[in-house]
């Protein structure tokens, strides 16, 4: 049986995913980067069994990477993003379980998440969707007030091996 | 007459591109796969020459074969992977079974065809003409016309630079590789490749994001008087050439200090040094580009006047360190994926082209640039600054004379 301190985490990291995808839909890209533990990757990989480290994939991001990303989508220059891709990220299916055993309401402990993802993306007055399936593992007291904190998104489009047009704006 | 403009027709009339496809992706050397893709016998992939479907594949004697993928019975693709491992190409539609060689093996209830019936006759098609360069499989669907290295040209000296790079024994393309597409001509993407004009305005974004983390871009290195220079090469095929002005193998560990000593001992201290300082965008008319500083090659397909597709191959140097295989393959989606922070920037601007060619009143797509300081080179290259359309008037030149129609106008107004 899992805790009363471990169901409530449960529930936390669902908001986690939830509360992601507002901020991604809203344009809140710095609170949605606060989110993200200084360790975390970012990853859309080609293939479910990748290797990141030596593997090409469509999005192998660090921190640093994905702070690029941030700063990219703000750039007056990025002309990929010109204008803005409008989002709606529609979250689903969401399993919640404890990456060991221990008390998985502890500062440290760790979770993982999966989840399905639809994004419809309007631009130029086109709209696009993704489907995937995402991995997130999150670490209890990582995250913005102590929260939850994101340490690895993996998100696997099902079109993965598609040629696909630009896909600049955040999964 | 030199042409130094090209007409909007050239990426916007349906007829011309399926002239294109007939002309060149259906007549002259397309490349089709890497060896290493195909390591044992039985081994396939799939792929298209111009609109026509192919299978790639390593036969039991050794030797890669290029047939046409259609059932000789009603027409039916035989192999319907992208790759895959087989002895056999089993049609779904009447169960006709083909070898790796494309012989006619075997046919479901033979009684009832009459005795005029001639598997033999009913082999899958190959393609006319198949040749392979340091694993590099090209094929050709006319049965006549320059062989291999006579169309490869002055890019052979290139190519070699690039390859050499493996000391122990040629290259192995990564199983994976990074997609991307956009609603544009397919010559926007080959045009784009040798272009050392764009990189400081359509990537400006990328350079302040890689000077901020890593000291170093392809700022500098794109502008007059850098020292780089575009070429053409003849036969539609052009360079970038940055050797000296950008970096070329720097690493300082262990690993990498055996690997030059390797190539020095297979080389020499002279070709060693030139393989290593070599940093180029080599493009080999139609299909094939080479960027050897991101260890890949890109391969272009048009799929329609204003669709089209690339794939981007990381391969690993036999003989280089581990670590610098694994890099490349890891970091190539950080400039050349749907995703990355360069080639999307790119993809934009094509499709803005594509857009902005609608336009009658302005016929004209100029590649004027430099035309007044290209200089001739080695081998019959024709070389300008970086900055300067020489590569690109070199593609139009093949263009014109593959299609017996002209591209552009001569001469200046």
């Amino acid at each position: 049986m899992m805790s009363e301190r471990g169901a409530g985490a449960a529930a936390a990291v669902a908001a986690v995913l939830y509360r992601e995808a507002r901020l991604l839909d809203e344009g809140r890209l710095e609170e949605w980067l606060a989110l993200f533990t200084t360790d975390a990757h970012y990853r859309v990989p080609l293939r479910a069994d990748a290797d990141p480290a030596r593997d090409p994939a469509i999005v192998q991001d660090d921190r640093a990477a994905l702070e690029d990303r941030v700063r990219r989508l703000r750039s007056p220059v990025s002309y990929v993003q010109q204008p803005p891709s409008r989002t709606v990220h529609v979250v689903g299916n969401i399993e919640v379980e404890p990456e060991a055993a221990g008390d998985p309401g502890a500062d440290g402990a760790m979770w993982r998440a999966h989840s399905t993802l639809v994004v419809y993306e309007a631009r130029l007055g086109q709209t696009r969707s993704f489907a995937a399936r995402c991995l997130h593992r999150l670490r209890v007291g990582a995250g913005p007030d102590g929260g939850l904190g994101i340490v690895e998104k993996r998100v696997l489009l099902l079109a993965r091996d598609h040629a696909l047009y630009h896909v600049t704006f955040l999964l | 007459m030199r042409a130094d403009r090209v007409h909007r027709a050239v990426y916007t009339d349906g007829e011309l591109f399926s002239l294109e496809l007939e002309r060149i992706f259906e007549d002259g050397w397309v490349f089709v796969a890497h060896e290493s893709e195909l390591p044992r016998p039985g081994d396939f992939r799939t792929t298209q020459l111009g609109r026509q479907p192919v299978i790639v594949c390593r036969h039991t004697d050794g030797q890669v074969r290029v047939l046409m993928n259609r059932c000789m019975h009603r027409g039916a693709l035989v192999c319907r992977e992208e790759r895959g491992h087989g002895a056999s190409f089993r049609c779904l539609y009447h169960g006709w079974t083909y070898g790796t060689d494309g012989s006619l093996r075997s046919v479901p209830f033979p009684g009832g065809y009459g005795e005029g019936f001639d598997p033999a006759a009913l082999g899958l098609i190959p393609a006319p003409r198949v040749a392979v360069y340091r694993g590099f499989v090209f094929a050709s669907l006319a049965a006549d016309g320059p062989d291999l290295a006579t169309h490869l040209g002055r890019a052979r000296h290139y190519l070699d630079l690039i390859l050499d790079a493996a000391p122990d024994g040629g290259v192995t393309v990564h199983p994976d590789c990074e997609r991307y597409s956009y609603p544009g001509n397919w010559k926007l993407q080959i045009e784009n490749l040798l272009d050392g004009y764009h990189p400081n305005f359509t990537h400006q974004i990328a350079f302040d994001i890689a000077e901020d983390r890593r000291g170093a871009s392809g700022r500098r290195a794109n502008r007059e008087e850098s020292g780089a220079t575009a070429r053409a090469l003849g036969n539609g095929h052009g360079l970038l050439e940055y050797s000296g002005v950008n970096r070329g193998y720097r690493a300082d560990d262990a690993d990498s200090a055996a690997y030059r000593v390797r190539l020095q001992e297979r080389f020499g201290a002279e070709r060693a040094a030139a393989v290593l300082g070599a940093d180029l965008q080599l493009f080999i008319f139609p299909n094939l580009f080479f960027q050897n500083a991101r260890q890949h090659y890109r391969v272009v397909r048009p799929l329609a006047v204003d669709q089209t597709e690339v794939r981007a191959y990381p391969y690993a140097l036999a003989g280089a360190p581990d670590a610098v295989n694994a890099r490349h393959a890891r970091d190539l989606g950080w400039w050349a994926s749907a995703a990355a922070f360069g080639q999307p920037d790119d993809l934009e601007a094509f499709a803005r082209c594509q857009e902005g060619l609608a336009v009658t009143a302005a016929p004209w797509v100029l590649f004027s640039r430099g035309l007044d300081r290209e200089r001739p080179g080695p081998g019959g290259e024709v070389i300008g600054d970086v900055t300067d359309e020489v590569p690109q008037r070199g593609i139009y030149r093949e263009w014109s004379r593959r299609m017996g129609v002209a591209a552009g106008a001569g001469g200046r107004t």
